[in-house]
This record gives structure tokens, sequence and C-alpha cells, in this order.
């Protein structure tokens, strides 16, 4: 007969076997569905392109399903489609499939997921998150354009890590009708592709960025967005010349972590791009450093409220007991325990505390306050005003850190956009970041994606290439808001000079 | 000329090596150094939180210390935050257009409500407003899905909450 404990063994033992086998299988795992038999674009003039949807963005038919990579949502149907998804069917979109991701974009490893961890193919480094397995399916070729959505650089990073160019519109321009909501007031929706020129070409030139969805309320207006558009240049699409840009680099965005090869590109980068007559200057940031512990009061805070809807009684799964209350008898609390992965449960954890009453002042009130404070760094930077606000923010310059050269009395130079790292290292392997790692280790990839999410900026990362290693990691590009067109026209010219595709 | 070039292009890669030369500050210092010592989530703290959150309660002792010690690692991440001076500043709870041209947009004003007031005659001697029913109000795209199709649970047109009081019998 056998004793519980050599039970235990032989179960332990059959466990560590099964590791290697189920790592393998969970390596090919960036689709979490895929559609067979794919519906060609309904205007049969339109050039077709193939279109890879984040599985958090609803689609209604081919493929029906929404997962969120959620156990949650494993074979919930959604009784609409995203907008987004609707605007590129009609631009010529074929969606090809549904792409794997962290549980309702919490993660930045892709790791999180319901189907499990997502890898980059061939050598097994981390394709990053939550966008991942929209980043690895255009970095293996698999589709022209994918679908992510940046909550705080969820769409940059991964695109930075796989070696494609990721791009997060301006707070408010892409609709998120149909997109599973995460932390409302940071979600957006971001493209990735091989080349900067597709998502120009789709935002820019055929019109999406001056498209209102009236059914998202998050939405800019379609008078503001005029409004904005008209002191705003490149909505032509036309070309963008490097000479005269004024670059700024945030001496902030220098942290100790920050890989050396990294650092090193980045330099690079900046020195090729002077050549090119672009301007490159220091410019001070302060409130970075404080940019990523307040995203992780407001996100979470903000995913508590949010997915406190999921209760397994009018979608999703629901616990398979006589009652849908837990031991203790919180009604939902077994279908959401069951429901819920590891890091969600943990981030509603947080969001709870720092929303509850004793803590709310000290934190989420805050946090909102260093929110605001770091949009007015950018504002003090950017040559651009902020659309968004009648009166502009005035600065001291007694507070600002000497480190800053002053451009004349007035004050240091102002500049047309930020030039900095996507992320402070290049990929990790998977490997070391499923073995080991604290749950705070992968937030502070996040260092230098939360400050332009918070702003509600428009950023895109472009690969560079490191040297020494022969691989890619991301350059990133912040401009003011709704300088979009800009943006892009910028980073179009800026990966030309990088040797990347267009 | 071309011998020019390159020797500012070294010149200036040295000054923006230079100017990054030594970095600003460090983001694992975000990170408890220890775990802490004095633990400022109760066990009962945290059974209330879960309560908030509608989540079971920890299964054992063990999952219940796990629980507290990441909520305490967390709390120490974001904690940073609270060394910012943010006096007189106005949390930032949304980007949205804040300028006075905006606010207009957003405006509801009579003239929005215009077709719905036309749809509205008066009657009587206090002139009551009411609203004609004739007219089909085009609810497509909105109303037109049924909400009970993604439910895994029904009973007829209702949804099903099992309560622990009906004990399996949903009522209907």
């Amino acid at each position: 007969m056998l004793t519980r404990r050599r039970l235990q063994a032989l179960r332990l033992r059959h466990a560590q076997r099964s590791i290697p086998s189920r790592y393998q299988r969970r390596q090919i795992n960036h689709f979490i569905s895929k559609e067979a038999d794919p519906v060609p674009p309904i205007p049969a003039q339109r050039t077709p392109f193939t279109l890879a949807v984040k599985d958090n963005i609803t689609t209604k038919f081919s493929p029906a399903t929404t997962t969120c990579a959620s156990p949650f949502l494993a074979d919930y149907n959604s009784p609409f489609e995203a907008t987004i998804v609707q605007q590129l069917r009609d631009l010529g979109a074929v969606v090809t499939g549904k792409t794997n991701l962290d549980e309702f974009g919490m993660g930045s490893h892709s790791v999180h997921s319901a189907h499990g961890a997502v890898s980059q193919e061939k050598d097994g480094y981390s394709a990053g998150g939550s966008s991942g397995g929209s980043a690895v399916a255009v970095a293996n070729g698999e589709v022209d354009l994918a679908l992510g959505t940046d909550t705080g650089g969820s769409v940059r990073l991964p695109a930075a890590y796989c070696g494609v160019v990721g791009y997060k519109p301006s707070y408010g321009m892409l609709s998120r009708f149909g997109v599973v909501p995460y932390a409302n007031s940071l979600d957006t929706v971001g493209l990735i592709a091989k080349g900067v020129g597709r998502i120009r070409e789709v935002v820019v030139r055929r019109g999406l960025w001056e498209v209102e969805d009236g059914r998202d309320p998050t939405s800019l207006g379609r008078k503001a967005r005029r409004r904005i558009a008209q002191g705003r240049e490149g909505y032509g699409g036309e070309d963008v010349e490097l000479e005269g840009v004024r670059l700024g680099l945030p001496v902030e965005y220098n942290i100790e972590e920050l890989e050396g090869g990294v650092r090193d590109a980045w330099v690079k980068a900046a020195g090729r791009l002077e050549e090119r007559g672009a301007k490159v200057v220091p410019v001070s940031l302060p409130t970075t450093r404080h940019a990523l512990s307040a995203y992780y009061v407001i996100a979470p805070a903000e995913a508590s409220s949010n997915l406190a809807k999921y209760d397994g009684v009018r979608y999703g799964r629901r616990s398979e007991g006589e009652s849908d209350a837990a031991e203790g008898g919180v009604l939902y609390a077994a279908s959401r325990g069951q429901g819920f992965g590891e890091e969600v449960k943990r981030r509603i954890l947080l969001g709870s505390y720092t929303l509850s009453s004793e803590a709310m002042d000290n934190y989420f009130l805050k946090a909102q306050a260093v929110r605001r404070l770091v949009r007015r760094d950018f504002d003090r930077v950017f040559r651009l005003e902020n659309p968004l606000q009648d009166e502009q923010e005035t600065f001291d310059l007694s507070e600002m850190s000497e480190e800053i050269p002053m451009e004349n009395k007035l004050g240091p130079a102002e500049v047309d956009f930020l030039l900095c790292p996507t992320a402070p290292t290049l990929a990790p392997k998977l490997e070391d970041v499923m073995g080991g790692q604290g749950v705070l280790d992968a937030y502070m990839n996040d260092v230098f994606a939360v400050p332009a999410s918070l702003a509600g900026l428009p950023a895109v990362s472009v690969p560079m290439l490191v040297e020494g290693e022969e691989r890619m990691a991301g350059l990133q590009l912040i401009g003011q808001y709704w300088d979009d067109a800009r943006l892009l026209g910028v980073a179009e010219a800026i990966s030309e000079v990088l040797g990347g595709k267009r | 000329m071309s011998r020019a070039i390159p020797t500012t292009a070294r010149n200036s890669y040295r000054h923006i090596s230079q100017l990054l030369s030594k970095p600003a500050w460090s983001v694992r210092a975000l990170l408890p150094s220890e775990p802490s010592s004095t633990p400022t989530i109760t066990p009962k703290q945290l059974h209330h939180l879960l309560r908030l959150s509608a989540l079971p309660q920890p299964s054992s002792p063990a999952a219940e210390a796990s629980m507290i010690a990441t909520l305490e690692s967390q709390l120490h991440f974001v904690r940073a935050i609270q060394q910012v001076d943010t006096t007189g500043v106005e949390p930032l709870r949304s980007i949205r257009d804040e300028t006075a041209a905006g606010s207009e947009d957003a405006t509801i004003s009579v003239d929005s409500l215009k077709d719905a007031l036309e749809n509205e005659e008066t009657w009587g001697h206090c002139q009551r407003p009411r609203r004609r029913r004739d007219a089909p109000v085009d609810t497509a795209g909105i109303e037109d899905w049924d909400v009970l199709t993604t439910a895994s649970q029904k009973v007829g047109r209702y949804f099903v909450v099992k309560s622990a009081k009906g004990a399996g019998t949903p009522e209907s």
C-alpha cells in the first residue's frame, strides 16, 4: 500500500519530469485561436492585408471567441465586434487569428495566460507583454499588422523585445469600443508591424485618427480632433524631414539598471540622428522616478473596479459548486477564485487596498496628483502646448535639476520629441522570467513606458541594433498630445537611418 | 570635407555619451530590501480586503502569509509616491478635453435635445408634455442582441444566481 508520503513523492517526481515537455508545448503559443478560413475583406477593391488581433479585443466572427487569456472567459463569444477591428476590416484587413497575452493585459512578459506563456520561437526569449502574441506573430512574418492594447507599455515593450515596431496612440484617438477594459483612464489600442510605414498608412493616410466613436465615451470628440489637428503637422501624410527636429534625451531615463548595450545603442542612435540634422538636447523629467509607483497604484485600482463585473452569472465560467458563494459566504467569490489567474487576483487585491477608505487619500488620490506632475513635466519640455488645457502650466526654474543647461534666460531648450529606450534591458530568457523572479521584477520593465501612458501621450518603439549582442532593443519616441502624425513620420525617418524596415 | 563628418559625429557621440555617463537613479531602490519587519497588513485586514474583492479567503495559514507578504511588497513598491510634494496639485483623474471649447462641445443643451423635444406634444391646461409613442425608436445595434445568450445557466428569461441559501435549486 502506498503511504501518503510516498504518494506525494511520486507526484512530485512526475510533476518535475513533465515540466520540460509542458514547457516546450507552451512555446508555440502566440495564437489563442486561428482562423482556418479567414473572411476576405468586404470591399473587394481594397488591397488585402493580414491582421492578428489581441484576444482582449472582441471579434464577432472569424474567430468568434474573445478569451482575454482568462479561464473566466475561456469560451466567451462577444455579441458585437470592436470598432477598431471593423474599421481595419473596412480597410482590407483579413483577420487570421487572436493572439495570446497576459490575462486581461496584466503583465510584462505574456506569461500570465490560461493558454501558456508566449515565447519568441527561435531562441526562447521573453516576448514581452502584455501584447506578446501580437508582437511574435508580426516578428515571425505571419501577419502584416497586429492589434494590441497599451495600458502601461503593453504594445511598446513586446515590440521592443521582438524587434518590431509598436505604436501607442494619443489617449482617446483610436476607439476602445469592444476592447475589454483593464484601467480605463490609461487603456489605448495600439498597432504592431514590421515597419512604421504600415502603421502610418492606416492611422494617418487612411484617416483612422479622424474618426470619433460615439460608442466609446473616452473617444475624443470630432470637433476637438479637428481643432487640435489644426495646430499639428503631418496629418496630410507628407514626408517628414529629420533636419531641424529637436530630440530631447530625458536624463532620468538613464537608470542604473539600464543595460550597457542598450545605453550604447541609445547614444549611438542619438548621434546618428544628430548627423542627419536633428538637434539632440538633454531634458529633465523629474517625476519620472515616481511614475512607475503611481502607475501601479492607478492601474490596479481601476482594474479592481473594472473586474468587479466578472461574477459568472451573465457571462463567463462559473464555479461548479452548489453555491456561487465561497466559504465565508461572499457571493461570487467561488467563481472569481477559479476564474482569475494569480497575477490578476494580486492586482485586484492591491487595488482594493489602495481604494479602501483608510488608504484612498495616501495612495489613489496621491497617485493621481503625481500623475498630474508627470504630465506637467512633459508639457514643460515639449515645444508644442498641451491642447487639452486652455491655461498652460507654468514652471519654477529654480526647482529644475542643474544638470539641464539653459538655452536662454527663459529656460532650457524645448523639444519636439523625446528619444529614449523602450525598456531598460534586452528581452530576458523566458526560463529566467518564469523561474524565481519575484512579483515586482516584471513591474520594473515598464519604467520607461508608463510615463507616456500616465500623460496620455503618443509613443512609438522602433527597433535598434545592440552591437556586440547582435540583438534588437527598442528605441522609444514620445510626442506631445495628438502629435501622432508627425511622431510616426519622424519615427519612419529614424528607422530608415537606423537601418530598419520602412 | 569627407573627413569632417566622422569627426563631428564622434564629437556628438562624445557629448551625448558624457551626458549619459552617470545614472540618475535606480529603479531597484523601489524594491523592499528585506521582508518588512513591521507588517502593516494584518490577517484581519487581508480577510476584509478579500471580501471587498469578492475573492476566496486563503486556504491555509501558509497561503495567508504569502498573500500578506506579496501585498506588503507591492505596497512598498508604490509607497514611493508619498515622498512627492503634491501640495496644491489637483489629482489628474482622466485625460480629456478640459478647454472651454471642449466643455462647450460636451455640454448638453436644449439644442442637443431638439430631436427628442420635437417628438413631444403638450396637452391640457398645464401644457403637460407627452412623448409621442407612435414613431418607432431605432435601437439597431444596441438592443437587438439577447443578453441571455452568454449566460452559462438560465431559467426561462432569468439569470441564475446560486446563493448559499437556495442550495442548488435556483428560484424561478
